[in-house]
């Protein structure tokens, strides 16, 4: 009996500091705006433009107090899907709702598009919002692939 | 033998008619859509060399002209750039520009040539914080006034505000709109033709009264597009019907109109290829250049 109880011990121990060390690897980091100058060297939209933090409310809904650190680049012509949004929430529940946002606006291209600018939504239709741990992405450009790689590159 | 010499005598006759139009001048394009006191005013008015449709000295809140039309072609239908005559419409006169202050709770309604105002004026700001005032945008791409005006859902064009997607007139309330200033009809044109496109307008801006009492209506006249670019429905003649339209309620129902479209045209009437940022697609967009000669019409025009 003791050395069953022994076994289930250790076995909870390994469980703990496996899980522990599981839950470390999963933590990530990354400068968003270093990774956003990186994507900035592949974009070949010459009509781009960075949102500020005072933007994120009236164009996305996104709260400061949720926000730890973001980097936007938008098309600026107003006929060009072109948007690359990066977020790193202030927690769980901020990225949630952060990704909520996302979410949001990336239906709401779907709708201003389909009919309207086919191409820009056939692109469109490629893309994503990611969400990794805290950080939430919606990268949509003609150059998707090579700034995903940018983007997951980053996040170690 | 008798059927063939009275076709003849029709024919020559036709031909006499046209040829007679032809040297004496304009024939409005839209001719049967006006009244038959328009031709006359138009003639007596000549030519107006500038693009723009408002006496440039008026100072009075609103320019009124007698002339409701448009003369787009001759009779002989060869479109050319020096015979163009701009429409003149009923339309808030100039004035000398006001304070960017004066755009304080104002709210700007229309589709993707707005949203480049509105991506200009967020670029301009970073710099110059009280660049436009405070005006506020509700902008989407493909926008017109016929699906503004279908229900919210969730599908439903409206744009967002601080996250929420409500009608327009709804987001205007709660942004505290005191002005709401709409420029909307190229998406709507070729779905519900000039006059149901008209129409819808009248119904949308109604809306906005009733929701936000008090509130001052602008509305922009729809602007042209370069002429390689017209479509059959969409088409420069059609914008400024639409715009004629839309002038006529305006100052029926005390609302301001705002000629945008009269700083945007070449002498032919169409976009200014300096002021399109997609001369190879729609060509309809604007430039920067084109959003400060926007802007700029914009507080020249107030309505006094």
């Amino acid at each position: 009996m003791k050395r069953i109880s022994l076994v289930l011990l250790a076995l909870a121990a390994a469980l703990f500091f496996w899980s522990g060390c599981a839950a470390k690897s999963t933590f990530k980091e990354a400068d968003l705006s270093k990774v956003m100058a990186a994507m900035k060297q592949k974009i070949t939209n010459t009509q781009m433009m960075d949102l500020s933090s005072g933007d994120l409310t009236p164009t996305y809904g996104i709260a400061d107090k949720d926000v730890r650190q973001f980097a936007a680049y938008v098309d600026s012509t107003g006929t060009k899907g072109d948007e690359i949004l990066l977020f790193e929430g202030t927690g769980r529940e901020a990225a949630d709702r952060v990704e909520k946002r996302l979410d949001d606006r990336y239906h709401q291209k779907e709708v201003e598009m389909k009919d309207y600018l086919p191409k820009e939504y056939a692109v469109l239709q490629k893309c994503k919002v990611e969400r990794d741990g805290n950080f939430v992405a919606l990268i949509v450009s003609p150059q998707y692939k090579t700034l995903e790689q940018i983007y997951q590159k980053a996040l170690k | 033998m008798k059927l063939r010499h009275l076709a003849v005598s029709i024919l020559i006759s036709v031909g006499l008619l046209a040829g007679c139009r032809g040297a004496g001048g304009m024939v409005p394009a839209g001719f049967n859509l006006l009244s038959a006191s328009a031709v006359p005013a138009m003639e007596s008015t000549g030519y107006f060399p500038s693009y723009s449709s408002c006496p440039q000295t008026e100072t009075a809140s609103k320019a009124t002209s007698r002339i409701p039309g448009t003369a787009w072609k001759s009779a002989s239908s060869a479109v050319s750039a020096a015979a163009y005559v701009p429409p003149l419409l009923h339309c808030a006169g100039q004035s000398a520009e006001v304070s960017p202050s004066f755009l304080d709770h104002a709210v700007f309604v229309g589709d993707s040539v707005t949203l480049k105002l509105k991506n200009y004026v967020t670029k301009q700001r970073k710099t110059e914080p009280g660049f436009f005032g405070t005006a506020a945008f509700l902008a989407a791409g493909g926008m017109g006034s016929g699906n503004a005006l279908k229900p919210l859902g969730k599908d439903s064009i409206h744009p967002s505000y601080n996250g929420e997607k409500k009608l327009l007139e709804d987001s205007a309330a709660a942004m505290g709109a005191k002005k709401v200033y709409l420029m909307l009809g190229i998406n709507d044109i070729a779905p519900y033709g000039v006059k149901g496109a008209a129409q819808n307008l009248e119904k949308l801006s109604l809306r906005f009264c009733t929701k936000i009492p008090g509130v001052k209506i602008y509305i922009q006249s729809a602007t042209p597009m370069l002429a390689d670019k017209q479509k059959k429905t969409l088409s420069n003649q059609n914008l400024e019907r639409y715009n004629k339209l839309v002038s006529e309620f305006c100052e029926k129902d005390g609302w301001y109109f705002v000629d945008v479209a009269s700083a945007m045209r070449d002498g032919t009437g169409a976009l200014k290829r300096e002021y399109c940022s997609d001369p190879n697609d729609l060509g309809l967009h604007f430039t920067d250049t084109a959003c400060k000669v926007w802007i700029h019409y914009i507080l020249t025009h107030t309505g006094g």
